[in-house]
């Protein structure tokens, strides 16, 4: 009995560790994406092209390991916008507010910075300030008149004030951290004076694609692109230039119309500013591994840390078995990625592998084309046997993957498959029928 | 059923002869294999000639000492750009110097080379190299990525650095093409000795145009690197050089599609103007969007701001076929109507009653002191 109650008692006390642990672990790690936006004052074509943008920053920040609260329009409320300043209780933190912003001084001397809820409510810099106490938020671009103005600090009378400040919750920030970056790990986009909507008919397409590149370099390829580097990357495919420094937004910009108001010519002068930490990478994500088997569409589960698995292409093509690489990868970590062709590139690269398993250093998952954990004969005759084939990749419609452990999923609107815990193996369906797939895990 | 009987044969003889064959390359694969990985790094095969390129551009252009052990890092990503044709692979090298660690990014598109940037972060910012010893290693720079890229459409921009040093001028201009020269006098920034020399020169569109998408730009650093180069000439293209369409008819053309948008909101147009530029076919409207047209540019201004903050109506039309690239409302995100202010009456409530009250006192005071004086 006393031997009993002191294997369960171990037992109780591991799988208290175990949960514990666990809970840690989740917390360590959990991060959220949040998109804000208003609707209010904004014209139908703005208000197109916002939705577009927050979707598209929603599903880049999916892939980059986020979980996702996208409250563009209705949802953009007060509660929202204090939920986003905690992060939404994750301890790693991204947002994203595009509407109108504003400054507004109280005192007469003292200016407070504001942002817009969807039915038009202005929500102080201040009230802000204490839902971002914890400091779960790191990084922060609000696409809005003024809401960059300055980093800025408390006021005599009227307390906290400032956006980064109020967002970030702190004052240490560079005051131009893309040319003199600072090492605090959070960073503040936004914008002194004014800046053109994404709907805007002369600056609209060059500042919604500079949107979509720095999220796309920053979020998708977070590992290689930092804030900074993102930008860059931005100012070279939207402007050619070599560097943010080079762009209109770095340098400032003047535009310069007649104000039916004011019967006058009107100047406006508005500049990006980038407060803090430049240098910081607000996502590593990167796949881990690839596998392309055979036309049965079975395959297992790598013995990798992996949640996630993406079909990137689909054939029905026994021709096309072994066409393992020869084409160029959309992923920096995946090297291999087939060309349509068997030939002798495939040839060499599971000769290359030949012998090695799974778990070994120089083991790729994309050298097992019969799934079974080892690059053996069976692999090099899936390739040979095929010699001097080609074929097409089929569209990605219809799929549904099956697992193991029971059920069936389909991919989400960005192509992601949630693996079962348990899963040891699934099979790949299009409209119900086995076929093969390149399957990239995450 | 019999012809598929007959024809399995001369298959399967097929196929044994095909598994000796790749028996026989498999082997020798091996070997050739175990000769190319043992070159020093990993690299996949896909990107063997960006590979080299960019260690070229390394040693010869940017003149780095690029032997296997000063390489401490080598990265490729290869990805197509949502929206774009076009694939671009970038190539991130941590490369040792001079007890220096240097971080270069080197991209291409479609296999031609397109941008250098070299990252001084890890180097000690000083230096006195002077705007000539600046102008001489873009030069130098020019010449080595010429002979190397076989890079024709420079020709002539050695030519006009030279006439830039000659004559001290930061901008050189001749029917063909526009050299413009900016360096930084007080550098203050990391950014600022990085991009210590600035030059980019155009080839002009039409004798008259200048466009960055069709200019070479380069960046020397206060301590003489090669800090930026970017060919845009190698990658993007001019489609077309005609102007079919006149401004009146742009004029014409985009005139409704403002007076329809005013008419919803109870608007007239009241200003218009326009420009001709050339700009790249950005959503892949046309096909390539790394080709060039010339734009006209119709701005529109109402006589008044409409209940979402319109107060003008644009539209872009290809110039040289008419079609409309696009058209929409002028769109900044300033708006008139302003925050609260809901202290502004109660601090301009108090401003009286704290005068009146510091008056009070200071009447007070002086009274009591005259009173103490008296006494």
């Amino acid at each position: 009995m006393n031997a009993y109650l002191k294997n369960l008692s171990v037992a109780l006390l591991a799988l208290s560790l175990c949960f514990s642990f666990s809970h840690t672990l989740h917390l360590t790690f959990a991060k959220s994406s949040t998109q804000l936006g208003s609707r209010y004052a904004v014209p139908q074509e703005e208000i197109d092209a916002d939705d577009n943008i927050t979707k598209l920053t929603a599903s880049y920040s999916a892939v980059g390991g986020y979980t996702v609260y996208n409250w563009y329009g209705a949802d953009t409320t007060i509660n929202n916008i204090y939920e986003a300043a905690y992060g939404a209780g994750h301890t790693y933190s991204i947002s994203f507010y595009i509407g109108h912003g504003n400054v507004r001084t109280v005192y007469l001397i003292e200016n407070h910075y504001d942002i817009m809820t969807d039915d038009g409510t202005w929500v102080p810099d201040d009230w802000i300030y204490p839902h971002s106490e914890c400091q779960n938020v790191r990084f922060v671009f609000m696409w809005s008149c003024h809401l960059g103005d300055t980093i800025d600090g408390t006021h005599f009378w009227s307390g906290p004030y400032g956006m980064p400040h109020c967002w970030l919750h702190t004052t240490d920030l560079s005051s131009d951290g893309y040319a003199d970056s600072d090492d605090g790990g959070k960073a503040f986009l936004g914008f002194a004076g004014f800046i053109w909507g994404l709907s805007d008919y002369l600056a609209g397409d060059e500042v919604y694609e500079f949107l979509s590149c720095f999220y796309f370099a920053s979020l998708c390829y977070g590992a290689s692109y930092s804030v900074n580097d993102a930008l860059d990357y931005a100012a070279q495919n939207v402007w050619h230039v070599p560097s943010f420094a080079d762009t209109y937004l770095y340098k400032g910009y003047n535009y310069t119309y007649w104000d039916p108001e004011k019967m006058e010519m009107v100047t406006i002068y508005g500049q990006m500013k980038v407060y803090g930490d430049g240098n910081i990478h607000i996502s590593n994500f990167r796949p881990s591994c690839a596998m392309k088997t055979g036309t049965d569409g079975v395959f297992y589960v790598p013995n990798v840390a992996i949640s996630l698995l993406k079909i990137e292409m689909l054939f029905n093509n026994s021709d096309i078995v072994g066409d393992q690489t020869g084409g160029t990868s959309p992923y920096s970590t995946i090297s291999e990625w087939p060309d349509g062709k068997v030939d002798l590139t495939d040839i060499l690269f599971v000769s290359l592998h030949y012998g090695t398993t799974e778990g070994m250093s120089d083991w790729d998952y994309m050298s097992d084309i019969v799934p079974d954990g080892k690059c053996d004969m069976a692999d090099y005759l899936a390739v040979s046997l095929n010699f001097g084939a080609f074929g097409t990749y089929i569209e990605v419609t219809g799929v549904t993957v099956t697992f193991n452990v029971g059920g069936s999923k389909s991919p989400d609107s960005y192509g992601f498959v949630e693996i079962p815990q348990d899963a040891t193996s699934f099979t790949v369906k299009r409209n119900g029928i086995p076929i093969g797939a390149m399957v990239i895990f995450w | 059923m019999k012809r598929a009987v007959l024809s399995r044969k001369p298959s399967a003889d097929r196929r044994i002869l095909a598994i000796l064959l790749v028996f026989l390359i498999f082997f020798t694969s091996l070997f050739s294999f175990a000769l190319f990985y043992h070159h020093g790094f990993v690299c996949a095969t896909s990107n063997v000639i960006e590979h080299q390129l960019a260690l070229g551009f390394l040693e010869h252009v940017a003149g780095m000492n690029v032997s296997d052990g000063n390489i401490l890092s080598y990265n490729v990503s290869s990805f197509r750009m949502p929206d774009s044709q076009h694939y671009q692979t970038s190539v991130r090298i941590v490369i040792s110097n001079n007890n220096y660690t240097f971080n270069v990014r080197i991209t291409f598109v479609d296999g031609k080379f397109w941008i250098y940037d070299l990252d001084l972060s890890s180097v000690q910012l000083v230096g006195d190299k002077t705007l000539n010893d600046s102008l001489s290693v873009t030069t130098q720079a020019t010449q080595e990525y010429q002979g190397l890229f076989n890079a024709t459409h420079c020709d002539g921009l050695v030519e006009m650095i030279s006439a830039a040093l000659q004559n001290q001028s930061l901008v050189i201009e001749n029917d063909n093409a526009l050299l413009k020269i900016s360096h930084v006098k007080n550098c203050s920034t990391p950014l600022d000795y990085k991009r210590y020399i600035h030059l980019q020169w155009f080839k002009k569109i039409k004798n008259q145009f200048t466009v960055t998408a069709q200019s070479i730009i380069m960046s020397v650093s206060k301590n003489g690197f090669l800090t930026a180069f970017m060919d845009n000439l190698a990658t993007h293209h001019v489609a077309s050089t005609d102007i079919n369409i006149s401004e009146e008819e742009a004029i014409n053309i985009s005139i409704p599609y403002a007076e329809a948008y005013a008419e919803k909101h109870g608007q007239e147009i009241l200003l218009t103007n326009t420009t001709l530029e050339w700009r790249r076919n950005m959503n892949s409207l046309r096909g390539d969007d790394f080709a060039i047209y010339p734009v006209w540019i119709v701005s529109m201004t109402y006589n008044k701001t409409n209940e979402v903050n319109v107060c003008g109506y644009g539209v872009l039309i290809w110039a040289d076929n008419g079609e409309i690239v696009r058209h929409g409302p002028r769109i900044f995100f300033e708006t008139t109507n302003g925050g609260h202010n809901s202290y502004l009456w109660l601090t301009l409530a108090l401003i009286p009653i704290v005068l009146a009250f510091t008056c009070l006192m200071t009447y007070s005071r002086r009274k009591d002191k005259n009173k103490r004086l008296k006494k």
